[in-house]
């Protein structure tokens, strides 16, 4: 019987494997240096991790990759620190809306098209960390709002992303590492 | 971090902790997670606290244990500190007692207790191998082994890249960030970015040329490893003191558990 | 066995073909190296007989090219990669795994074998490769012969008819070279064949048993390595040489003093016991060699060096007066192995801007910047993306980077791996000239090329403790 030809093909495998590990090894070292709750350092590795998913997502232009980015995401983190088990409705819930997003606007090929659906990823996913958030500080609504102002600087830097995110596109495509 | 380290040994000795297999250490982690989201009282998540605190001294990093919960203080009374600044400008906003607002606390150092057991005492290769032996499908696995794969290389390419800064003369401080804010971006994004791409085009080309996936969309896509990891008898132990102080927690709660303040519906 | 006919590929968006009308064959048993310049079309050739051209990349394919018999238009990547194993360059980049063992296991268990199946597979090959002593060991922690060894291990364990070595010398050391030789050989004895791309060719005088050079995409020249011998054909082709004078052991000792002295060193790692007690030295202002097997301690006495990584104890005196540890570290130049890593800007000129201390290039005259990149000759590529370049251009504009900044102390680790003898002449005088000026060249390099163009003393590692002159 001759093999059908699969969704992913291995070098996207790959590809959403090793930017999945960029993006969890550069925030977490932003984090570190920096502080977790220093607003220059939330700003920072949001924009980082924005950056870097508007790259993936113009090297792997297909539906799904946004997702599979995210679950893959959130399977290494509960192996390597075992949390992070609310987090995956909220982020597949908006991974698919925010792909969804983008094929509406006529699909992957555009950097503009990215910048909305990653943008409309970031606002869905922190509005579900925020809930997230209240399951463990329910008790003090002062600690939920800290958390909603803490994920708000953070979105600040995932929206700067969104642009560096293109920019570093277009330098991509003038130095001809990826091809339009 | 240790567990983000694919060179070193495991630094937390050979206690019994570090003996266990790390799915179970997983396991326990994500059940404390889940656990602390339902009991609402001090009791019961000091009682869980005091337990996991057990947990995770047995790997022997008491002074990493030691600082990490006084960063957990510190936050504790920032927290406050934010509350009655909150009062002061909204008095319809009660004051909570100091006891009462260490309830989120608990819950984060018993989900801490437990993460920095694992995080202290398994290495990255542990890891995945552990996650063959959850029989994803290729799409799954191919890119969770090829993130946790690369983990220690990026790491590795951070760290010279910070340095090439160094030598070139910048020193990349909250002062410069802020006097030059596109080159710092640039700076910090630019090198690893083409760094991820080559990898993965050059990763990408050997899983090509090693035939890996061969038969992939058919019956054989999914990996298993030659050297299978194994769950002993201490890992029985563990998971069934875990269910018991869970169940002894929920009890606590039942009989002793005390109103909690806030939003609580 | 490969065979070649007529073969004229073009990549994808591009108008002139990589290759043209090449044929050739590597029989069983045989081994064949292909040599040329950069951009001569090794590696499209080598992509060629490994499938992934035009299967990966794509693009426009004429002629026909028979792997065991079998034409390629009968074939999928899938199966060639059963028949074709390759290596690359830097093997580390081809690893799955974080185990040694498990590297070579990984194809493996893709294969759906069973676990006792593969553990004899294992075994088998690391005893075949001389590994055992490292299967448990973590690629990380593998010196480059080792990692080589290791990729070379888990294509072999493939049970390939075909192996093709991509750039297998350039991270090698020349004992790990004379070990791949010999495992060439061995594997030539086994009827595999044989397909090596290399610049270095001193290494390969009794390994194959042909040679192609290839020149703008053609077969310029081919034969027996006696063809390598001919002047005309290094000079006309950009090569490397073919006999090459090992002069680690002859290479003059430090002078007693010189502009950079070193006094009463001592360092260890953390939780290490210590690398360097209390030893002092003087580095002249030609260029200097460091010398010393894996694990010496080369890279890390270039780090203190350029004041990277802190002494434990000691001092550094340039031209006669202590400088503190901060101060080194501006007065120094440090060119790491991967250049990737030392390109952040957009264009080759903005490079040289920062490199230069200025922060905002748009506000300066490019007139200063342009003699600089002219002097290096690399005012041509000025507009260019750095990562756009070719790796001789790159490990140029780094180099250029590193004396932009006029440094007292410039250091440069492995300057010239991977790359041909043009670019390797290039570097060489660019190591020269910067001597020249009065800078204190080191060199960390395993090119023994590079080592008798340009070394004038050595310094030997491990360094054992000498009272201060």
């Amino acid at each position: 019987m001759k093999n059908k030809q699969p969704y992913w093909e291995m070098r996207e495998l790959v590809v959403i494997g090793v930017f999945a590990a960029v993006t969890k090894v550069s925030t977490l070292l932003v984090a570190l240096v920096g502080g977790g709750m220093n607003p220059l350092t939330l700003i920072l590795k949001n924009m980082l991790f924005t950056t870097l998913t508007i790259v993936l997502l113009y090297k792997v232009r297909k539906f799904g990759a946004l997702t599979l980015f995210l679950l893959v995401n959130v399977i290494v983190s509960m192996l390597l620190m075992g949390g992070g088990l609310f987090l995956i409705p909220p982020m597949i819930v908006a991974g698919l809306a925010a792909e969804g997003l983008i094929l509406t606007l006529g699909g992957y090929k555009k950097s503009v098209n990215l910048m909305f659906g990653v943008g409309s990823y970031d606002l869905l996913f922190k509005i579900g960390s925020v809930g997230v958030s209240w399951l463990y500080m329910r008790e003090q609504q002062e600690m939920v709002i800290m958390s909603a102002i803490i994920v708000g600087i953070g979105y600040i830097g995932a929206l700067m992303g969104l642009f560096t995110g293109a920019l570093f596109v277009k330098e991509l495509r003038h130095a001809c590492i990826i091809r339009s | 971090m240790h567990v983000l380290s694919a060179a070193e040994p495991p630094t937390g000795g050979h206690g019994f902790v570090s003996g266990l297999d790390v799915r179970t250490k997983i396991l326990l982690c994500l059940s404390m997670s889940v656990a602390v989201v339902f009991l609402k009282s001090f009791e019961p998540l000091a009682f869980l606290t005091l337990a996991s605190l057990v947990y995770v001294l047995d790997i022997g990093r008491y002074k990493m244990v030691g600082m990490c919960y006084l960063a957990i203080c510190f936050m504790w009374l920032l927290s406050m500190a934010f509350m009655r600044l909150i009062h002061s400008m909204s008095p319809m906003i009660p004051v909570t007692e100091p006891v009462k607002m260490l309830v989120p606390f608990l819950r984060t150092m018993v989900m801490f207790n437990t993460i920095l057991a694992l995080a202290l005492s398994s290495r990255i290769q542990t890891l995945l191998t552990s996650l063959k032996s959850f029989r994803l499908p290729i799409w799954l696995y191919i890119p969770s082994a090829v993130m946790i794969r690369f983990i220690p290389s990026f790491i590795k390419d951070i760290r010279q890249i910070y340095e090439t800064m160094r030598i070139r003369g910048y020193s990349f401080n909250l002062i410069f960030i802020l006097r030059h804010p596109r080159l710092a971006v640039r700076l910090m994004a630019a090198p690893i970015l083409f760094r991820a791409l080559r990898s993965a085009d050059d990763l990408g080309i050997a899983a090509e040329l090693k035939g890996v996936g061969y038969g992939y969309s058919t019956e054989n896509s999914r990996i298993e490893s030659y050297t299978p990891l194994v769950f002993k008898f201490n890992d029985a132990v563990t998971l069934v003191a875990a269910l018991l102080l869970l169940i002894a927690a929920g009890g606590i709660q039942a009989v002793w558990g005390t109103d909690t303040t806030g939003m609580l519906p | 066995m490969i065979e070649l006919n007529k073969v004229t590929y073009t990549y994808p968006f591009q108008k002139q073909p990589a290759v043209r009308d090449i044929s050739f064959s590597v029989n069983p048993g045989e081994a064949v190296l292909v040599t040329g310049a950069s951009g001569c079309g090794k590696s499209t050739l080598v992509r060629l007989v490994n499938g992934l051209c035009p299967h990966f990349f794509l693009g426009e394919f004429e002629g026909d090219i028979h792997r065991n018999g079998i034409s390629c238009e009968a074939q999928t990547l899938k199966e060639i990669s059963t028949l074709v194993g390759t290596v690359f360059q830097d093997p580390e980049l081809q690893f799955f795994a974080m185990n040694v063992d498990d590297e070579i296991a990984f194809a493996h268990e893709w294969l759906g074998k069973s676990a006792e199946q593969i553990r004899n597979i294992v075994d088998k090959t690391a005893r075949r490769l001389g590994i055992t002593d490292i299967l448990s060991a973590s690629i990380h922690e593998l010196s480059e012969g080792q990692k080589q060894k290791v990729a070379i291990g888990g294509v072999l364990s493939l049970a390939p008819s075909i192996l093709v070595l991509d750039e297998p010398s350039a991270n090698l050391d020349p004992e790990s070279t004379r070990e791949l030789a010999r495992l060439i050989r061995e594997l030539k004895a086994r009827d595999i064949a044989v397909l090596v791309a290399d610049h270095r060719l001193y290494w390969l005088e009794d390994v194959v048993d042909r040679v192609l050079v290839m020149d703008k995409g053609t077969i310029a020249a081919q034969g027996n390595f006696s063809i390598l011998e001919e002047p005309e054909c290094k000079e006309k082709y950009g090569l490397r040489s073919h006999r090459v004078e090992d002069v680690r052991q002859t290479l003059p000792s430090l002078p007693d003093t010189g502009h950079i002295h070193v006094e009463n060193l001592t360092f260890a790692h953390k939780n290490a016991p210590l690398l360097y007690e209390n030893i002092s030295f003087s580095l002249g202002k030609g260029v200097t060699a460091i010398i010393g097997d894996n694990g010496t301690g080369k890279t890390t006495l270039a780090r203190l060096l350029t004041g990277l990584s802190r002494m434990r104890q000691g001092k550094i005196f340039i031209n006669g007066k202590p400088v503190p540890g901060k101060e080194v570290l501006k007065r120094s130049a440090l060119i790491l192995q991967n250049t990737d890593h030392q390109l952040h800007m957009n264009s080759v000129v903005q490079e040289i801007a920062m490199a230069s201390g200025i922060l905002n290039p748009g506000n300066v005259k490019k007139e200063g910047l342009m003699a600089i990149l002219e002097r290096f000759g690399l005012k041509h590529l000025a507009e260019r993306h750095p990562q756009s370049l070719s790796g001789g251009e790159k490990q140029r504009l780094v180099i250029a980077c590193g004396l932009a900044a006029n440094p007292d102390i410039f250091i440069l680790d492995e300057p010239t791996s991977g790359l041909d003898g043009r670019n390797m002449k290039r570097i060489a005088d660019m190591i020269q000239s910067a001597s020249d000026d009065g800078i204190s060249v080191v060199v960390i390099t395993h090119d023994l090329e590079l080592l008798s163009k340009v070394c004038d003393a050595a310094l030997r590692l491990p360094i054992t403790a000498r009272p201060a002159p």
